[in-house]
């Protein structure tokens, strides 16, 4: 029985091959889509699930209250780790992770390394919590020794050409490093940096104040729990850990703090510090994509059942004789399902070689790493088997449930098929196949109507005027203690050497450059005889940086050219300390850490970080004691490769052994919009393709319906109906259905539109002309679909339409 | 085997109904070989498509051995085609993705025959009506004639006890007629009965009972013996 479903299947694609290519190919690229995201999807959703143990390992972060705010921070003081391996049994092991972040290794060869986050100092522990496999050497004892080094085998090529280096020395920031172990390099699929040298931590406990809980920056702690331990009673333990230790001083500081463990697995979807470093995609986006990969295959899945669903009519005497040799219902559903079932493989065994031969491309557009060969088989299996089930069911079951509801006796006494008359259903099933298409038709145009918003929301914010000048300004980031130190110590020969050049009319030194991580900590405000604490934002400075980015002040001055310690405020920052008015806070004094000095000056707002943020309170501090993290020089060129080799022969003169490495502001702000970027490419992509599959299935669906009117074609030309007449009765119907579907999906693209917009602080208004545009876009795509049909059956001879009636 | 009550049909629509059958009583018994005569429009085709369940009733009863067809559901209903109706009809109606071999295995695979009993029933017919040398063509490959003689070997295949026929040879030319209408009196020698639908005189003659349709009545009954 199912190998004769099967012949029948296989000879009915063969013969309709139009309509099997519409069906086959619009379900195999609504599939591709589909298993992409789904991919994605998964990739998203499986972050450090690599791990071994990864359930059991948490990153803890803390919270610190005290008086002017809370601040949530990823790190924790340093003594934390120690503390939970000694007094915890619940804890498997603790370990403390910190980054450096200058690093210049090399080695006898003089092969040379510079790099930024690659390099982490860790608790030996470290391999106990993370399963890193080792490729030589012993993760038990890597990193006893201080002067231990445990680097990737990228890195082990890269300085001795082969991997098993242990025992080799490298020299990092000068000192000199035993090679202890070699691992592979990690797998991108994690929140931890990428990481190629990992030190021991103790070395720099001192200097980074690890052995405080209350001074210093805090370091990284993860821990990986015992097994059965309940993480709800140990999250409880742990809320007021400091308390048992320091609660004295904190109490003094009136500082409290609260910890709370976060599931590794879990970093990935939720980091919850919006300005946390690395690209993190947000649940909401996986919802989203989600909806989307279900919307295309649904698209897809109409096409098939309308055209399924026209077929039938024309199929309705095969049926009838089937049924009068004695099929019963069951047998015809099996019949049509099995039918459906057939593409449907068909489609997913073309979907897998496109998705095998499409994954880098993809790749390349979302910038991930997705691979398949790592996906569990059975699952992929489980999956593509439901995937191919539930569409081939459901696109089966509509022309099968069409068949029922007519009697045999109709079709096999001869009466036309487009004349059959299902039960007085007739125009009800039709109106089903319109509403079909109009769903599609709503669907695609909320695409457009998506598209066109995004656009111009990344046009608006890569073209919205910051309040500084972001263009011709070029930024090299001060990589290295000693460049810092050579910076520092020379700033006025620095800065006479470049602006020797006619087209350098400024450079500065400061912290790092708008849009990347600010800086946040305490200043104390002197008003009125008080002094108050602010947890704010600040930019170490000298004092050329207002006038390089083009600032403009609004009271006070710009900072004087002298040694003391000065504070610029922005307007947000002067209204956050409590003055009504800019010049109110001109001549008070405030301070950071001990370093006390002068408001000089208020400026405008302007937005140091992206769009996506409103302004913050920030200050600006001119003070002799900052090490600077980056130098900017704003140009004023035509000729930019003339500049820039007067840039790097200065910059190499002035620090011969360090690396030239720069950036261009604009290019760099603009990175900030690069998730958007992407997701906009991504609805394009998917926008692109939703046009495409619909128009596929409204060119299938009009081929069927135009073959049914050839007849009433033949008759109204020969009754003297002209050929413009026609086409025109032809696709006035498929104008009203597009119409139709413009105006239903208005509203959606404007509700979900208006919820992605509020993700940006700064944001377009949703305008008429958007919507306007993407209707006219659908009419004018679906017309094009429709009309060579129309034409065809129009200018066709009405002799050979009704020879045969 | 048939009995029929005061049987009626017809099409609705707003204002108007419009009669095809009614006050259709009759019987038919097993071996029995019937004819329907009538001009066109006098609903004969209807009343064979009632027989054949394939089409409902608007109103009366319908009794197919014994077993009132108006009250049943289509499960059972389909079960009778399986095992107690064969079709023939004017226009054959043979699949036409369909090989003449897979027309006939048709409604074997829906009555659930199992594949060696079917081969064989299969082999027999197509020897039986001599188109062995058929199985493999499809329809159009065929003359009307064969096609017709396949549709009967399609109708014949699971040993009906019924054969409807609908203007069997009503597409075909004379001699072919012929030798379809003298293999349907053979079959009801062996004892399958027939009810043939025919506007020709001399195929009617084959019959031994005519009944006469007009404007859906039952105008008159000719027996023969």
């Amino acid at each position: 029985m199912f190998i004769n479903y099967l012949k029948i299947a296989l000879r009915n694609i063969a013969r309709n091959k139009i309509i099997s290519f519409i069906n086959i190919s619009g379900l195999t690229i609504g599939l591709v889509c589909f298993f992409m995201i789904a991919l994605y999807v998964y990739d998203e959703l499986t972050y450090d699930r690599f791990f071994k143990d990864s359930d059991r390992i948490y990153r803890i972060v803390h919270e610190n209250i005290e008086e002017g705010g809370a601040a949530t921070l990823l790190t924790t003081p340093g003594p934390l780790a120690p503390v939970l391996n000694k007094d915890f049994p619940q804890v498997e092991k603790a370990v403390r992770i910190w980054q450096n972040l200058d690093l210049v290794v090399k080695n006898s060869n003089q092969i040379q390394y510079y790099a930024q986050d690659k390099h982490i100092y860790a608790d030996p522990g470290l391999f106990n919590v993370f399963h890193i496999p080792f490729l030589f050497g012993n993760p038990e004892t890597a990193l006893k020794s201080p002067n231990g080094v445990i680097i990737t085998d990228k890195i082990a090529r890269l300085f001795f050409k082969t991997e098993n280096v242990v025992g080799k020395v490298l020299v990092i920031n000068k000192e000199d490093y035993e090679v202890t172990g070699v691992i592979r390099s990690l797998s991108h699929h994690t929140h931890l940096p990428q990481f190629e040298f990992i030190t021991s931590i103790e070395p720099v406990e001192e200097r980074y104040h690890f052995n405080s809980w209350l001074q210093g920056v805090g370091v990284y702690t993860y821990v990986k729990l015992a097994m059965n331990v309940n993480v709800e009673t140990f999250q409880s333990r742990i809320l007021d850990i400091a308390d048992q230790y320091v609660e004295d001083e904190l109490d003094n500081r009136g500082m409290t703090q609260k910890y709370f463990l976060q599931p590794i697995t879990d970093i990935h979807l939720h980091p919850n510090y919006v300005k946390e470093s690395g690209i993190h995609s947000k649940t909401a986006g996986l919802v989203l994509f989600s909806a989307i990969a279900f919307l295309v295959l649904f698209i897809a899945s109409i096409n098939f059942i309308n055209s399924s669903l026209s077929l039938a009519f024309f199929r309705i005497k095969e049926i009838s004789i089937r049924k009068t040799n004695g099929a019963n219902r069951t047998q015809l559903v099996s019949q049509f399902v099995t039918e459906s079932i057939v593409i449907s493989v068909i489609a997913v065994c073309l979907a897998l070689v496109f998705i095998y031969l499409l994954t880098p491309w993809f790749n390349e557009i979302i910038g991930k790493e997705l691979n398949h060969s790592t996906l569990p088989v059975s699952s992929v299996l489980f999956f593509m088997s439901g995937v191919v089930l539930c569409v081939g069911f459901f696109t089966g079951i509509f022309p099968a449930l069409l068949i029922f509801s007519f009697r045999p006796a109709q079709a096999i006494k001869g009466i036309p098929l487009t004349n059959i008359n299902i039960n007085n259903q007739g125009i009800q099933r039709l109106s089903l196949r319109k509403i079909l298409v109009i769903v599609q038709f709503v669907i695609t145009s909320v695409f457009i109507v998506a598209l066109l918003v995004i656009f111009q929301q990344i046009n608006y914010m890569k073209n919205k005027d910051l309040g500084f000048e972001k263009e011709q300004i070029l930024v090299f980031p001060v990589q290295t203690v000693e460049m810092c130190r050579s910076v520092k110590d020379n700033l006025d020969r620095v800065k006479q050497e470049f602006t020797r050049h006619h087209t350098v009319q400024s450079i500065t030194t400061h912290l790092r450059s708008p849009g990347r991580m600010t800086h946040q900590n305490d200043v104390f405000v002197y008003r009125d005889g008080e002094k108050r604490k602010y947890w704010i934002n600040m930019q170490f400075l000298d004092s050329d940086f207002l006038q390089t980015y083009k600032i403009p002040i609004l009271a006070g001055a710009d900072f004087t050219k002298n040694n003391m310690t000065q504070y610029i405020l922005n307007e947000a920052a002067s209204r956050e300390f409590g003055f009504h008015t800019p010049d109110q806070a001109i001549g008070n004094h405030m301070s950071i850490f001990d370093w006390d000095g002068e408001i000089v000056g208020v400026t405008k707002n302007f937005h140091f970080w992206s769009l996506h943020y409103s302004i913050e309170p920030m200050v600006f501090i001119r003070t002799d004691h900052f090490f600077p993290e980056a130098v900017s020089l704003k140009l004023n060129t035509k000729d930019l490769r003339e500049t820039m080799t007067f840039i790097e022969n200065t910059f190499k003169a002035l620090f011969p052994d360090q690396p030239f490495e720069y950036y261009f502001l604009d290019e760099d702000f603009n990175r900030l919009y690069k998730a958007d970027v992407r997701f906009a490419f991504i609805i394009l992509l998917f926008t692109g393709t939703a046009i495409f599959i619909a128009c596929l299935g409204l060119f299938g669906l009009s081929l069927l319906t135009i073959q049914r009117k050839i007849k009433e074609i033949g008759i109204r030309k020969v009754l003297g109906s002209s050929i413009p007449g026609i086409i025109y009765m032809l696709i006035k119907e498929y104008s009203l259905w597009m119409i139709t579907a413009s105006v239903i999906s208005w509203p959606i693209a404007w509700y979900v539109m208006r919820k992605w917009l509020l993700n940006f602080a700064y944001r377009i208004d949703i305008e008429l002309w958007m919507f306007v545009l993407a209707g006219a876009m659908t009419l004018v795509i679906a017309l094009l679909t429709v009309t060579w049909q129309a034409v065809r059956a129009a200018t066709a001879n009405p002799v050979e339409a009704l020879r045969y009636e | 085997m048939i009995r029929l009550k005061d049987v009626e049909k017809y099409y609705s629509n707003k204002f108007v109904k419009t009669w095809v059958l009614r006050n259709i009583d009759m019987e038919v018994k097993e071996g029995d070989f019937v004819t329907i005569m009538g001009p066109s429009g006098a609903g004969k085709s209807t009343l064979l498509h009632i027989l054949g369940m394939l089409d409902d009733m608007s109103g009366g009863e319908y009794y197919f051995l014994d077993e009132p067809v108006h009250q049943l559901n289509e499960r059972k209903r389909t079960g009778f085609h399986q095992q107690y109706i064969g079709f023939v009809f004017q226009a054959y109606h043979l699949i036409d993705e369909l090989t003449v071999y897979e027309n006939l295995e048709t409604p074997l695979l829906y009555k659930k025959v199992k594949t060696s009993e079917r081969k064989s029933l299969i082999a027999e017919t197509l020897d039986r009506f001599n188109i062995v040398a058929k199985k493999d063509l499809f329809p159009n490959q065929l003359s009307g004639g064969q096609q017709q003689l396949v549709a009967v070997a399609r109708a014949l295949i699971i040993n009906p006890k019924l054969i409807l026929a609908d203007e069997p040879t009503g597409n075909l030319n004379s001699k072919q007629g012929l030798e379809i209408m003298d293999m349907l009196k053979a079959l009801n020698d062996e004892g399958t009965t027939i009810i043939q639908v025919t506007h020709d005189e001399k195929k009617a003659a084959y019959g031994d009972r005519i009944i006469h349709l007009l404007d859906g009545y039952i105008d008159k009954i000719d027996e023969r013996n």
